[in-house]
């Protein structure tokens, strides 16, 4: 299983004069299994770029393929798409629209023409996983908190089972425990059912603490790509696009600046403790 | 004096209703609170998810009225209508999702909406205009239609569209919750501006706790009740109460705190990466 983007384009506004290239040229390959971060300033184009990944904008040029099928064939099935690759919108606004929780989660699975008890198993499970309390089942999605509704949209993806979970902003709104329970269940995901999660997100703490690659956009482009460590040793650059680095990592390099033999290249608080502490009681 | 802003007894009960309009149960979301903030304050708020920030900030807006208790907004009473008004444009709101927000077709009408409605004459609402998106670094953008942006422009242009009111508080809930990092430095430093060199009293709801650091005060509210204040020093002093209420330290406190308890003598109550570097730096040379 693989997601292959070649010389992607994606243009706003065609033919309207007021055209705006959102994309440029984006050659990526999302293998079977990663756990992928997608970083860059706001308007940088990740919320375009993620939704070309289930089919719900179509790229202006390039092509995508999907297990090597060429998703823009005609042939190709569009639905069966979607079932596959789910996305979680960046605003839980534009997810929701049922009369009450349980509904709103159920519709996907029932979509997908699952048995009602099937349907019924995995909406139960996935607001359960997402944090969502039984009181709240039959409350409408629109008298919730910001986080709660956030979680509702998470449970109403994760009750598909998609085989690609892709999560545009889902740690916003979430309070700090909340944030770690949802990235959690994430790493639980990818670790035990193997499925492919790309998370966006503006939060370099959180990338830095789950995902095995990262993707920086910068104006409709991939600028840089791969393991955190490697890609927070650009700290200049991560600055002048209006990103930057976690706070430990940011820590470790004053630290090093100021002549520091700190070994290795910490990004996250467990590993910056330990490297600062040997530091420390070295002699 | 009198606070600007007084919270005594503050209840807020919503009804859950079924699909007919039935009242199914009552949802009490403000659980007495009492905050004063004086004129020119900068309090945060921080809280659980559903612990009833968001309810509270809607009171400071006159949107909700107390079900129990009073608020008083600069001297007005919330729960009289005849103050809806004058409340409104005393205490401007931005929200975490600015689709809500937007009203016009092109940037800077959008921004100019707010002080054209309260009779500010057309030279000073264009003076304010590029002056606000100057400020949250929209300028360039003046001419498009904000449905044409993304989540984080949207956002700036909304805080942008409050500032042109000049209105004498604002209330932020989460509104950097979409932004990335540099948006959220620029949105956190206006707000500071705002508050210090403008005296505009600042209300800022978040989750992120590095922002609350140059707050003067905090609250963290949990079950629609008030359960911690302080300065920001002393709150994030008291990390495992935090905890209790889903709440969490800076990762910067974190690292203290780890090192702490791996046997260094070095202060808990550490807020910045700066101020970590440099005590850490005093441990090595033996100088701490
Ligand atoms: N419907 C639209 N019409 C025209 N231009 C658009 C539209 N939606 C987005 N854009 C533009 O495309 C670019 C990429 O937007 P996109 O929403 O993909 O950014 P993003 O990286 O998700 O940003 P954010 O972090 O703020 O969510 C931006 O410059 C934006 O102004
Ligand atoms: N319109 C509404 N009708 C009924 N109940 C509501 C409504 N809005 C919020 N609530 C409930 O009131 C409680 C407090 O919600 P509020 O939005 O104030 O929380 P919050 O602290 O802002 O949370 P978050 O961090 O998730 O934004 C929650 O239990 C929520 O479900
Ligand atoms: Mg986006
Ligand atoms: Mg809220």
């Amino acid at each position: 299983m693989s997601i292959k983007l070649q010389n992607v384009n994606f243009i706003y506004g065609i033919g309207t004069g007021k055209e705006k290239q959102a994309l440029k040229n984006i050659n990526i390959e999302i293998n079977n299994g990663e756990f992928i971060g997608l970083a860059g300033h706001t308007g940088s184009g990740k919320s375009t770029l993620v939704q070309l990944l289930n089919g719900l904008e179509r790229a202006t040029g390039g092509e995508i393929f999907y297990n090597g099928k060429n998703i823009y064939d005609k042939s190709y099935n569009m639905r069966n798409l979607r079932s596959k690759v789910g996305l979680v919108f960046q605003y839980p606004e534009h997810q929701l629209f049922e009369t009450t929780v349980i509904n709103d989660v159920q519709f996907g699975p029932k979509n997908l023409g699952l048995p009602q008890l099937e349907v019924e198993l995995r909406s139960f499970n996935a607001l359960k996983m997402a944090g969502i309390d039984d009181s709240l089942l039959d409350v409408s999605p629109f008298a919730l908190s910001g986080g709660q509704k956030r979680r509702v949209a998470i449970a109403g993806v994760l009750a598909m089972q998609p085989e690609v979970l892709v999560l545009d902003e889902p740690a916003a709104g979430l309070d700090p425990a909340g944030r770690d329970e949802i990235l959690g269940l994430l790493k639980k995901l990818h670790d035990e059912n193997n499925t492919t999660i790309i998370l966006v997100s503006h939060s370099m703490e959180d990338i830095a603490a789950y995902v095995d690659r990262l993707l920086v956009m910068n104006q409709g482009e991939i600028v840089l790509d791969g393991s955190p460590e490697k890609v927070f040793q650009f700290e200049k650059e991560l600055e002048k696009i209006g990103l930057g680095i976690p706070q430990p990592a940011k820590v470790i390099h004053q630290l090093k600046e100021a002549g520091a033999d700190i070994k290795g290249t910490p990004v996250t608080v467990s590993e910056s403790v330990e490297s600062i502490y040997k530091w420390l009681k070295e002699t | 004096m009198k606070p600007f802003i007084n919270a005594k007894g503050l209840v807020h009960e919503y009804s859950r209703r079924d699909e007919e309009g039935n009242v199914t149960g009552i949802n009490r979301a403000l659980d007495g609170i009492d905050i004063e903030v004086k004129a020119g304050g900068f309090i945060a708020v921080l809280g659980a998810n559903g612990s009833g920030k968001s309810t509270f900030a809607k009171h400071l807006n006159a949107l909700l009225v107390p079900t129990e208790g009073t608020l008083y907004v600069d001297g007005m009473d919330t729960s009289e209508q005849k103050n809806n008004l004058p409340i409104r444009r005393t205490a401007g709101m931005v929200f975490q999702n600015p689709d809500n927000q937007i009203i016009s077709n092109v940037v800077e009408e959008d921004v100019g909406f707010g002080p054209e409605n309260m009779g500010v004459p057309t030279e000073e609402i264009w003076r304010r205009v590029e002056e606000s998106l100057k400020s949250v670094g929209m300028y360039e953008y003046r001419k498009d239609s904000p449905n044409h942006l993304s989540g984080g422009q949207k956002q700036r242009i909304a805080i942008a569209g409050i500032m042109a009111m000049k209105p004498k508080c604002i209330v932020l809930d989460e509104p950097t919750a979409m932004l990335d990092p540099s948006g959220r430095k620029a949105v956190i430093k206006t707000v500071k501006e705002l508050n210090k060199k403008e005296n505009i009293t600042i209300i800022l709801i978040t989750h992120y706790m590095e922002e609350v650091t140059g707050a003067d005060y905090v609250y963290v509210m949990s079950e629609g009740q008030v359960k911690m204040k302080g300065t920001p020093r002393q709150v994030f002093a008291r990390s495992e109460e935090l905890a209790k209420y889903r709440l969490m330290v800076p990762e910067v406190t974190k690292i203290a705190l780890g090192l702490s308890k791996k046997g260094i003598n070095i202060p808990k109550d550490i807020l910045y990466p700066e101020e970590l570097t440099d005590i850490l730096l005093k441990i090595k040379s033996g100088v701490l």
